[in-house]
């Protein structure tokens, strides 16, 4: 199997913790794996962005217009990392899952017909609304994570995805983790 | 989990890297964080635990110290390593450049992380070309996993040759996640071993030159070995063929995984001959040479600088960034390096399959999608320093330093970014600059705490010693923030978590040479602001120097959550209809526009005598005592005298009383009058009104009503019943509180105003009303003269005195002998005279009354001069005594108080014996003269608050009247009152309105400033609508000085004499009291509002202040900062999307929406409630919905 996958985010929303879920699921899987994350400056609230690479691959990050998966933790850095997909090749589309206040926040109509031409499948999830109302807004990674598992074109089955997180929660935070996790997945 | 799952794991490349060091038995590693080298050390801290080695780890203050502590660790036979950023190894160049000739014992690693973009750092050098710089071996790995490899491999090179090596990776090496193959620690651990060899460890200039030699032969031996080292590696196209391909792809670092991914695509697998080189420096040239026989021309790929390309000296064309095929700056990202790939394909005429590029890029472009820069994080600390001082300095310089602080410069509050510790030391070079042209700006340095331990104390140390003068905030959150919250020397707890010393930041700074240093919590604004300004005036100091700020508190991000102590306020932002927004402007209601109001200061206002306190203040702190007397002059006649007998309940009312002591108004007022010339100098007189006013009674009431009426031009005649005028200021008060000649003078004035004076005409007895009917008007202030008895039994024996007259045959000269004990009766500031006086005569003088009415300045002067106060003891009977002339018997009332009553039978009932006793329980009006009834009310005359009478043609005033207060300063009131009301029955004109209802206002006794009424303007009585009190000042602008009290003689040299005994204020004295005034509600151009105006809609045209209604974003930060409550703008209440807050404030929950209005993201605020001081407009507030939320 070969995903390539971005996530992409603001500094403090766990772009990085759901990208180790991810890197964790393929290691179970025994599946080479390539990630590229953003730390320092960026991390106090700019863009960051989480290249991710399942397969045989050398180099860690994603050439724009590569890309099978964007997982947008936010509207904005969504639509910027929006170059990185594909178009339809082979069958295969391109897939974006994104957290949107709104279905009409993602995506921006001026995009919306080049998505369509180039065959992006594009979902929308409430996760910052489901994580306020488990009071935790740091929780809208999970919910996204729950929610995108069950499309298509999201590389790992939820239960796969459910075990990497439990195994990677600290003791407090596991069940809190994986109930957002659920919550995601029933939206 | 199985062991294979074990053995695999997923590790970032620093984390891969700490795996590789432990596992090769590295024993000794010391770093200081930097991205992206930051999890190299917290890593090798976790394996070392798993891997049960003995690894030591440090984060030392700075890179230079990591080096050189690790390098005795490698010379005593252990393998140690570095750990740092790119610019970190600038910091450790000199023991990097000196360890290549020694040389180490034990394998000695660099690991230098360099950051090509850049992404966190301030260059995009090159490690590797330091390394060739510094001749010492440096490897590039590609890969995380290579990155581990290549650990034990520069072990074993670096103690093979003895020799330091540098392990480069770049930042997506360090920060990129991959499946690491993990084993058991590999190489034994050792014991330290230093072998001593001063000829190496401690060489001379000499014998360096043999290790360079030495070095030299080693660099060609690696070279050697380089040229077969396992990670450098050919994979030829066509192999076999004879011929030369057009192009061969050099390539080293992380560019290798790019280019293999690209291959494919571009369809060019198999066919590009491709050489990767892990070894940067030396690099195995005669393996460049093979290589390069086989091609037409080489492409090097290569981060971050040209170190590859450098090295490479052959005959065909070498295309790279120095022939400019690649960019000379910038990330080699898979798109760059694609788009010059297929560049240098096309002209070596390589066919290529290219894409085109998708219009996706170019259509996101067109979203103009708002750029997220790095904020610093809700509730930071730092925030509010930055904001505080930029708000309190907006033209200050700002020499900033690195670290999440940098961010600081998003709010305006950092001007330069260097390096570390460049803040303190640029801040001394913009001193030195800028004093050498006898210049001397506001400049604040900020600096991290972690910082400051690396390089900030060396630069401070310098600034000291070459008598810099700045300003430095030193920002303690108590961690290492930016970089992942690594402990600093503050906190006594090492890498591996380890009990260390404590290195406190304060003994380190007042070590550094500073005298000031204070500590400031930056969420407490005002106080921040204060503590800056003071720290600005150390600055400033003749003796001053540089002034140390630590504004401490912990970082909100590392200790989830508030600083201890601070409570959480939730906030909501209020939204509403707009009542203007930040630019429809023009056809605005003016109300809602910033605008300069001049309001009546609460001194003036409580002044009986209408004083204008506040001008006053200006002119006294300028030393312009002529003009301060003038003003003076406006209102009364008597500045001298008030000056000194005045209960002054200005200072009462002045809002500096809870902040540092009220102003000492009275004092200046009496420097006033005694400076100036007599009030006849400036007296503008109306025209002669042609009408006559007679006055009877010269007391103050009088005279000032006769002040003014003669100053609006009428025939005024003052008809006195003593030998002369001043009433109790002449009879009652003694001259060692108010000396005849001051008195003196200020009543030469009536005689410069053509006032007549009768004296000895007492209406009733020495003449009669008929000598008043040539008068238009008669004023009647006759005073309260009657005094009254106790009426007890024994008042009538001989030695019981009235304390008045008893004052007043001391004035002239004949007083009686009052024996050695004397007991005064009464609590007014005539009994306190009389025993005054009667102390002056050398007798033990008992004071006994029931209430304590007398100026409380005067009556702790009494209690120094040895005179006993015994609170609520009244005599009961006066009785011939045994000792002396008197027994008195006295009754204590506090026992009969209610709630005592069941101890009513033990009222203490005791008895003193004295040679005589005053009384002074105050006296009434004597209206026998008057003849008639109607006039009276309650034994006083009955008048309206202007003195009229219910006959048209008679007013009152004074302590004769109702209105009376028994204060001088209050008869004073009544008589101007008065005066204009005469004036205006006479003129048969109307009070001007808003003067009548300014004066008659609650509290408003003050200012009936007669010259602005009756002259033509009438500007104070409007100010009085909004008197501002305590909270409309901003005092953390004002420094605080404690009152200035003025001297006194000393008991001992008071008691015994008649000499005045307040020296009064000094002119510099009373010029720096003056200073203090906060001129409350009144602009003094200070430009504060100018300079706060975050659009420079606020600019001074010649003197005024201009605000340009097209700038005005309505933000009211003008009226919020004023400094004084002179400007005015009521609150919309709601968001009006100012941008005020998102741009100065700048914190990531206040998310601006449509039209700028501004929302708050509960998803990160973490309650810390500061932004409701930040909104001027008020629609900020703490949220009043009960907490529902509970942040978890």
């Amino acid at each position: 199997m070969k995903c390539q996958a971005i996530i992409a985010g603001v500094g403090g929303q766990g772009v990085l913790f759901a990208a180790r879920i991810l890197t964790e699921t393929a290691r179970r899987n025994n599946l080479p794996v390539l990630s590229s994350q953003t730390f320092g400056m960026a991390q106090r609230g700019g863009s960051v962005m989480t290249h991710l690479k399942i397969g045989a691959f050398a180099g860690s990050l994603i050439r724009e217009g590569d890309a099978d998966l964007l997982l947008g933790l936010d509207c904005v850095e969504a639509h910027r990392t929006l170059p990185y997909l594909h178009s339809k090749q082979a069958g295969r589309s391109a897939v974006c899952i994104v957290n949107a206040p709104n279905a009409r926040a993602f995506p921006d109509r001026r995009v919306l017909g080049l998505l369509s031409d180039m065959g992006v499948a594009i979902h929308t999830c409430q996760a910052d609304g489901e994580a306020l109302k488990m009071h935790n807004p740091l929780l809208a990674n999970l919910v996204l994570l729950g929610f995108a598992s069950r499309r298509e074109g999201f590389p790992f089955p939820y239960d796969e995805v459910r075990e990497a997180t439990e195994t990677l929660s600290n003791q407090s935070q596991r069940q809190v983790n994986l109930e957002a996790l659920a919550r995601g997945l029933s939206l | 989990m199985d062991t294979k799952t074990r053995d695999h794991r997923v590790l970032l490349g620093n984390e891969a890297i700490s795996r590789g060091l432990v596992e090769a038995g590295c024993q000794f590693i010391a770093a200081y964080p930097g991205t992206p080298s930051s999890e190299i050390l917290p890593a090798a801290v976790r394996f070392k635990t798993e891997l049960d080695s003995n690894l030591y780890a440090e984060w030392s203050t700075n890179e230079k110290v990591a080096l050189e502590t690790a390098l005795a660790a490698a010379y005593s036979g252990k393998r140690a390593a570095v750990a740092m950023k790119q610019v970190g190894l600038n910091v450790a160049a000199d023991p990097a450049l000196s360890s290549a000739y020694v040389g180490v014992v034990g394998g000695l690693i660099l690991i230098v992380a360099d950051d090509p973009g850049p992404h966190s750092s301030q260059t995009e050098q090159d490690s590797r070309l330091f390394a060739l710089f510094a001749k010492i071996p440096a490897l590039d790995p590609a890969t995380p996993q290579e990155a581990k490899e290549m650990v034990a491999q520069a072990f074993e090179l670096s103690e093979r040759y003895q020799i330091p090596v540098l392990l480069r990776p770049t930042v997506r090496v360090c920060h990129s996640e991959q499946l690491i193959a993990c084993k058991p620690v590999t190489a034994p651990l050792r014991t330290a071993s230093f072998a001593k060899d001063p000829r190496r460890w401690a060489a001379t200039p000499r014998a360096r030159m043999e290790l360079h030699r030495q070095l030299v032969e080693k660099l060609a031996a690696i070279e050697k070995e380089f040229e077969t080292w396992p990670g450098n590696h050919v994979r030829f196209a066509g192999e076999g063929s004879s011929q030369r391909a057009p192009l061969g792809v050099v390539v080293a670092g992380v560019c290798c995984g790019y280019l293999d991914d690209l291959l494919q695509p571009l369809d060019l697998a198999g066919r590009l001959p491709v050489l990767k080189i892990a070894t940067a420096y030396p690099l195995p040239r005669l393996l460049v040479e093979n290589f390069a026989e086989r091609c037409e021309r080489l492409l090097v790929l290569e981060e971050t600088d040209a170190t590859v390309e450098l090295q490479i000296r052959l005959p065909i064309p070498v295309w790279g960034r120095l022939s400019t095929h690649i960019p000379a700056y910038g990330e080699l990202t898979p798109e760059v390096l694609e788009k010059a790939l297929v560049a240098a394909a096309e002209e070596a005429r390589v066919p290529i399959k290219a894409r085109t590029a998708g219009s996706l890029r170019a259509a996101v472009g067109a979203l103009d999608l708002p750029v997220r820069r790095p904020t610093l994080c809700s509730g930071c600390g730092h925030r509010s320093a930055f904001y505080g001082l930029r708000r309190a300095f907006p033209a200050a310089i700002f020499p900033g330093d690195i670290g999440c602080y940098t961010l600081g410069l998003n709010q305006g509050a950092v001007d330069t970014v260097h390096d570390m510790g460049a803040s303190i030391s640029m801040a001394a070079g913009f001193y030195h600059a800028h004093a050498q042209d006898e210049k001397f700006p506001e400049i604040f340095a900020t600096i991290g705490d972690g910082t400051f331990f690396h390089s900030g104390a060396p630069a401070l140390e310098n600034a000291v010693y070459n008598g810099a003068r700045f300003v430095l905030l030193v920002l303690d959150n108590g961690t290492t923030g930016m970089t992942g919250f690594q402990p600093t020397p503050e906190l006594g707890k090492t890498a591996d978590a380890h009990d260390g010393g404590i290195v406190h930041l304060e003994p380190l700074i007042k070590g550094c040479g500073i005298d000031y240093l204070v500590h400031a919590n930056p969420h407490d604004l005002p106080n921040l602001h204060r503590t800056l300004l003071d720290a600005l005036d150390h600055t400033r100091a003749k003796d001053g120097g540089i002034a140390v700020v630590i504004v401490r508190y912990p970082c909100v991000t590392h200790i989830k959550g508030l600083g201890p102590g601070h409570m959480a306020m939730p906030v909501e932002v209020h939204h509403g209809p707009r009542p203007r927004s930040p630019e429809t402007v023009a056809a605005l209601d003016p109300q809602w526009m910033p605008r300069y109001v001049d309001r009546l200061s609460p001194c003036s206002q409580a002044c009986p005598a209408g004083n204008d306190i506040e001008r006053l203040m200006i002119l006294a702190a300028q030393d312009n005592w002529i003009e301060a007397a003038k003003t003076l002059y406006e209102e009364h006649p008597f500045p001298a005298t008030l000056g000194r007998v005045c209960p002054h309940p200005c200072e009462s009312k002045c809002n500096r009383t809870a902040y540092d002591g009220a102003l000492s108004i009275h004092a200046i007022e009496r420097l006033a009058g005694d400076h100036g010339r007599s009030a006849a100098d400036f007296i503008v007189k109306a025209p002669a009104a042609g009408k006559t006013v007679a006055v009877v009674g010269g007391g103050p009431s009088g005279l000032a009503a006769a002040y003014h009426l003669a100053r609006l031009g009428y025939g005024v005649e003052i008809f006195e019943a003593l030998a002369e005028i001043g009433g109790m200021l002449r009879w009652a008060i003694m001259e060692y509180r108010l000396p005849q000649a001051v008195l003196q003078r200020e009543l030469e004035v009536f005689h410069s105003l053509g006032v007549t004076v009768h004296t000895g005409m007492r209406l009733g007895e020495t003449m009669t009303w008929r000598e008043l009917d040539r008068f238009d008007a008669v004023y009647l202030a006759t005073g309260a003269w009657r005094q009254r008895r106790l009426e007890i039994s024994g008042e009538d024996r001989d030695g019981v005195l009235i304390g008045l007259d008893y004052l007043r045959r001391v004035r002239v000269g004949e007083a009686p002998d009052l024996g050695e004990r004397v007991a005064v009766i009464g609590g007014g500031n005539t009994a306190v005279d009389a025993a005054r006086s009667a102390r002056r005569t050398r007798a033990q003088v008992d004071v006994y009354y029931d209430q304590l009415l007398a100026i409380p300045e005067e009556v702790a002067a009494a209690g120094n001069e040895g005179i006993v106060f015994h609170h609520q003891v009244v005599p009961v009977m006066f009785e011939d005594g045994e000792q002396r002339k008197l027994k008195l018997s006295l009754r204590d009332l506090a026992v009969e108080k209610p709630g005592n009553v069941e101890n009513a039978s033990i009222f203490r009932t005791a008895t003193s014996e004295v040679d005589s006793a005053l009384v002074c329980i105050g006296g009434d009006a004597d209206l026998a003269y008057l003849g008639r009834h109607d006039l009276m009310e309650n034994g006083k005359l009955a008048v309206d608050p202007w003195g009229r009478t219910r006959d048209h043609r008679i007013f009152a005033g004074g302590d004769a009247s109702n209105v009376g207060s028994g204060t001088v300063v209050g008869a004073i009131n009544t008589g101007k009152r008065a005066a204009l009301a005469i004036d205006e029955r006479l003129r048969g004109r109307k009070l001007d309105a808003a003067a009548v209802q300014f004066a008659e206002g609650p509290g408003v006794a003050a200012a009936i400033a007669v010259g602005n009424i009756a002259f033509g303007s009438s500007t104070r009585a409007g100010q009085a609508k909004s008197v501002p009190g305590p909270q409309a000042i901003n005092m953390h602008f004002f420094r605080k000085t404690p009152r200035d009290e003025s001297p006194r003689r000393t008991p001992k040299d008071s008691t015994w004499n008649f000499d005045e005994v307040d020296f009064g204020l000094g002119s510099d004295a009373a010029a720096a009291e003056a200073e203090r005034c906060f001129h409350c509600g009144v602009c003094t151009h200070c430009d504060i509002c100018l300079n706060v105006c975050p659009t420079g809609a606020i600019s001074k045209v010649d003197g005024a202040y201009r605000i340009d209604n097209a700038k005005c974003t309505g933000c009211r930060v003008c009226v919020a900062e004023c400094p004084r409550g002179a400007m005015s703008m009521p609150q919309t209440g709601v968001c009006i999307g100012c941008g005020y807050c998102t741009t100065w404030f700048e914190c990531p929950s206040l998310i601006a929406g449509p039209g700028g209005l501004v929302d708050i993201d509960r998803r990160t605020c973490i309650d810390c409630g500061v932004c409701v001081r930040v909104c001027a407009q008020g629609a900020i507030r703490p949220r009043q919905s009960p907490a529902a939320e509970v942040r978890q």
